[in-house]
């Protein structure tokens, strides 16, 4: 009883589907005709028959072809999978058919899937494959500089704190938004620096356990708050109100470049 | 050393302001506790491991700030405001933990 109401169930799902499953088995066919046609004609390139790559990519469109029309979904071209497979079954259980299973079928395959699922194989095609690329080749070059023993990697600025001297503006720079017993005689309204800077982190270093204070960080805190104080004295303020200092991450994927801002209420006060 | 986030002291004289101190700290992210963190993210709970390593990224940067303030004479920290960035983009496995505030004397 059960199992009849579940044969029941299928068979009425099947009706419903009935046109992608038409259209699945006649890219199915179309692409085994393609392949056959280059079996035939012996089409080949670098000894690769062309039907690694052409038969599930015409198996694909003519399948969606039949569902973009027949249905409102697509199919998502299995017809292509299901061939690329069949293909593959023949390759490797028929040595003597001139197909072999290698790069190009690699690239096939990449095809295939491209035409069923296309963001997800985009992102690992361009991103993920060139992300690792990117990253062997900072590695291999690494590799070199050691081995001649240039370390480009290691930090080229000593970053020399006493070098900026703050105390040379006459302008106050605090956190609060007054000064305790001091009138604010005029407002200059906001003030605002920021510059681009290449953070010097190395993201593969695998020492850094602990937390460690950054030098670079306070080296261009400092700096920006004396671009602050020298953007301040020339209004004539002697008092910045509400300072803030914040970086934000604006290198997209790979994100090693920072932009720090410092804003602040220029004032004059007693 | 009185660390506070109020912009001023309630019931206390302020003397001297000295201004602006910051202090940075850098926390690398390991890799095996990424892992865990994202397993605990799936099963649910708290990922201890990384608030332990940021309370030790935080308690460094408020140190470090600390130590300025006490060598410009000031016997308080008001104000305080305390950031975190995340660094490196997608593969971003770095913390930066930033603290500023105003050091300032007053009559206790």
């Amino acid at each position: 009883m059960n199992l009849k109401t579940k044969f029941k169930n299928i068979k009425s799902k099947l009706d419903y589907n009935r046109w992608n499953i038409i259209a699945i088995t006649f890219g199915i066919v179309v692409g085994l005709i393609i392949t056959e046609i280059c079996l035939y004609y012996n089409l080949q390139i670098f000894g690769v028959n062309l039907s690694c790559i052409f038969a599930p990519l015409i198996a694909g469109y003519a399948e969606s072809f039949i569902s973009h029309h027949k249905c409102t979904k697509t199919t998502g071209a299995i017809s292509a999978i299901i061939i690329f497979i069949i293909v593959n079954i023949k390759g490797w259980l028929f040595p003597n058919s001139p197909i072999t299973f290698s790069l190009m079928t690699l690239g096939g395959l990449t095809l295939t899937l491209q035409a069923a699922f296309p963001i997800a194989v985009n992102y690992i095609l361009y991103i993920i494959i060139f992300g690792t690329l990117g990253y062997i080749g900072h590695y291999l070059s690494k590799i070199t500089y050691k081995l001649t023993k240039k370390d480009i990697f290691a930090p080229k600025n000593e970053y020399n704190l006493d070098k900026i001297d703050l105390t040379q503006y006459n302008v106050l720079g605090v956190t609060t938004p007054h000064i305790e017993g001091k009138k604010i005689i005029k407002n200059y309204g906001l003030i605002d620096e920021n510059y681009i800077l290449k953070p010097e982190i190395n993201i593969f270093e695998e020492k850094r356990t602990e937390p460690i204070i950054s030098k670079q960080m306070e080296y261009h805190n400092k700096k920006i708050t004396e671009l602050l104080m020298k953007k301040a004295e020339i209004m004539g303020a002697n008092a910045i109100l509400d300072m803030d200092i914040t970086y934000s991450d604006i290198g997209g994927l790979k994100g090693l470049e920072l932009i720090i801002t410092a804003s602040g209420t220029a004032v004059l006060i007693e | 050393m009185l660390i506070l986030t109020t912009p001023t002291i309630d019931g206390k004289q302020i003397n001297t302001y000295y201004g602006l101190i910051t202090g940075e700290a850098l926390l690398g992210a390991n890799v095996y506790k990424d892992l865990f963190s994202g397993v605990r993210d799936v099963v649910g709970g708290r990922t201890s491991a990384y608030e332990e390593e940021l309370g030790k990224a935080r308690k460094l940067a408020l140190e470090s700030i600390s130590k300025k303030a006490e060598e410009l004479g000031a016997n308080a920290i008001i104000g305080v405001r305390i950031l975190y960035h995340n660094l490196g983009g997608t593969m971003g496995n770095t913390i930066l933990v930033n603290v500023s505030g105003t050091a300032v004397s007053y009559t206790p």
